[in-house]
């Protein structure tokens, strides 16, 4: 993949659930591990799996998590932070 | 006759009476009042009404039966039997186990519902509905105030990062059940992956509202999945029955319903390093392929090969002068024969015989000019008397002239060819010197050409259009600017061998 190619897989991958990245990373490894893919192309599943992995790692290592209290009132949801 | 027995014999009949009567087995409700418990385990107590009173014994041994602590006060329904006990002639009810009063009741509701939803279809497996794998969103319904949030915020830490929404709920008492089903109901709206549904533990009256008919509907309903984790393991409530899953406890849904957080991230990194090998194997496989070329197109290989080749071109050149020699000696083979069949000298050879043969002619002529004249002579002496001699002369005058013209003729034709000859050998002369020019124009245009395939076939310029790999660190392969790290080692990968680099700064292309 070209750069251009390349960023634009990422943002693709940006809008991924975690769900999705880590099937469609499963997929690709299924398919290098299939053989038959020549070396670039080799290259190329190589290049979106890790773009794939990187996504999945960035969730993970984000530790950030909300945790909120919810109230449906006649003025609409509010959320407030519960600890 | 009335007969007469003993106080013993009396109370043996009244116990044996009671033994066959309809005080056995039963179920008493009242009230514990005056209880004691003896060292032996034993419970010593009164049930009483608001008339009535029985003493009550719960041995040691039936205390396992039931799932509280007597206390006074309490409002009871005991099972048991009546019996005597003979010393006092007091009776007494004999407790196997108790329950609080009313629980009865819920346990006819709970089964009456149970058994109406589950012929409904309500708890079938196939309506279970398969949780996310990695939600990001969960909704908790639950009491704001109790462990269970705490307990689930905690246990939650360390796992699959995910949001917690808690819609604060009443889990016990009256109108509980109705919030419970506004939490659910609102979690839906809101929008989550999965909703936990929970309570830490209690009696059957304090986990009832989980047992209502309203909550089971609406966790039926609910779009988003539901997990419920009410009471402790040995609790079963409606609620558990109609969810897409049973939590033992609260604590344990967080954990089943997220993943472990290291657990997941060394699977990611497994499935990325089972990527980098296949490519290895793959990079394997090519090179492996390359290997035959790379045999030879090793630079010692390459080096080898072109000086074969270059031996070769020596060798063809050589052949290529010599033929151009032969050609060339051919020529002058061919220019000198020719030369020799149309030299000069052979020219001149001709001439002279031709010459010779003129003269032959000229000698004939003149031997018959002087037979003619002889005979003329021999015709003049005898015809001397007729002829006059001025007419004699005259006729051989003319004869002479004759002669003389043919010898010039002769001798201007034999000039003529001997010119042509001359411009034809000039002609041959030329043509080997324009064949070895085109030949060795040829030769060494098909040089140049061996020259620049050669060229071509040098390994040095093949690798330098750059087949390599960038390496991380750690030896997995880089294939692009934006997966380097912005500082630190890589590594290069060449055909030949590896070396390590260090970057720098990096920019991306657009």
């Amino acid at each position: 993949m070209n750069g251009e190619e390349s960023q634009k897989y990422t943002e693709e991958v940006g809008k991924m659930s975690f769900e999705e990245s880590i099937s469609q990373l499963e997929k690709l490894v299924e398919k290098l591990e299939a053989g038959g893919t020549d070396l670039d192309e080799s290259l190329e599943i190589y290049e979106r799996a890790v773009i794939l992995r990187n996504h999945c790692k960035s969730v993970l290592d984000d530790g950030q998590r909300r945790i909120k209290k919810i109230l449906e009132t006649s003025g609409g949801i509010t959320e407030t932070d519960f600890e | 006759m009335s007969e007469t027995i003993s106080v013993t014999q009396l109370n043996n009949r009244v116990k044996t009476l009671m033994k066959h009567g309809s005080v056995n087995d039963l179920w008493v409700s009242g009230e514990i009042s005056g209880l004691k418990k003896y060292a032996s385990g034993h419970y010593y107590f009164t049930i009483k009404d608001d008339k009535s009173a029985v003493a009550a014994v719960l041995f040691a041994g039936n205390r396992k039966n039931m799932s509280f602590e007597p206390k006074d006060g309490d409002k009871i329904e005991a099972f048991g039997s009546a019996d005597l006990y003979g010393q006092t002639g007091k009776y007494q009810f004999i407790v196997s186990t108790m329950r609080h009063s009313g629980v009865g009741e819920l346990y006819i509701k709970f089964e009456e519902l149970k058994e109406r939803l589950k012929n409904e279809g309500l708890f079938d497996e196939s309506r279970k509905r398969p949780l996310p794998k990695y939600p990001r969103r969960i909704g908790v319904v639950t009491s704001q105030s109790g462990a269970v949030i705490h307990d689930i915020i905690t246990t939650s830490a360390s796992r699959f990062p995910a949001d917690i929404f808690l819609v604060p709920s009443q889990v016990q008492g009256e109108g509980a059940a109705k919030t419970i089903v506004a939490g659910i109901e609102f979690l839906n709206r809101f929008g989550v992956d999965v909703i936990i549904v929970a309570r830490g533990g209690g009696s059957l009256e304090d986990l009832w509202c989980f047992n209502e008919e309203i909550v089971a509907r609406a966790i039926a309903a609910s779009k988003i999945p539901v997990v419920s984790a009410v009471g402790h393991e040995t609790d079963f409530t409606i609620s558990d029955f109609v969810s897409d899953l049973r939590a033992p406890t609260p604590t344990g849904a967080a954990a089943l319903i997220l993943r472990d957080r290291s657990e997941t991230a060394s699977d990611v990194e497994s499935l990325i390093s089972r990527a980098g090998k296949s490519l290895e194997a793959t990079y394997e496989r090519m090179a492996g392929r390359f290997g035959v070329l790379s045999a030879k197109l090793s630079p010692e290989h390459a080096l080898d090969d072109m000086y074969m080749r270059v031996m070769g071109l020596d060798d063809l050149a050589g052949r290529a002068d010599r033929s151009v020699a032969d050609i060339i000696s051919q020529g002058e083979l061919r220019l000198e024969r020719l030369m020799n069949r149309a030299s000069i000298g052979r020219s001149a050879d001709a001439l002279e015989r031709r010459s010779s043969k003129l003269e032959e002619l000229s000698a004939r002529a003149s031997r018959a000019l002087s037979s003619a004249s002889d005979a003329a002579s021999a015709r003049l002496m005898v015809a001397e008397s007729r002829i006059s001699p001025e007419k004699i002369r005259s006729d051989m005058d003319y004869k002479g002239l004759r002669a003389e013209s043919a010898c010039s003729k002769i001798a201007s034709i034999a000039s003529e060819k001997a010119k042509a000859c001359g411009l034809r050998l000039s002609a041959i002369g030329n043509r080997p010197e324009a064949a070895m020019n085109n030949i060795e124009g040829r030769a060494s245009s098909y040089v140049d050409a061996l020259s620049r395939n050669l060229e071509g076939l040098n390994p040095l310029n093949i690798l330098g259009r750059g087949y390599g790999l960038i390496t991380s660190s750690d030896g997995s392969v880089l294939t692009s600017v934006a997966s380097m790290p912005d500082s630190g080692m890589i590594g290069i990968r060449m055909r030949d061998g590896t070396a390590e680099a260090e970057i720098r700064g990096k920019e991306l292309n657009g």
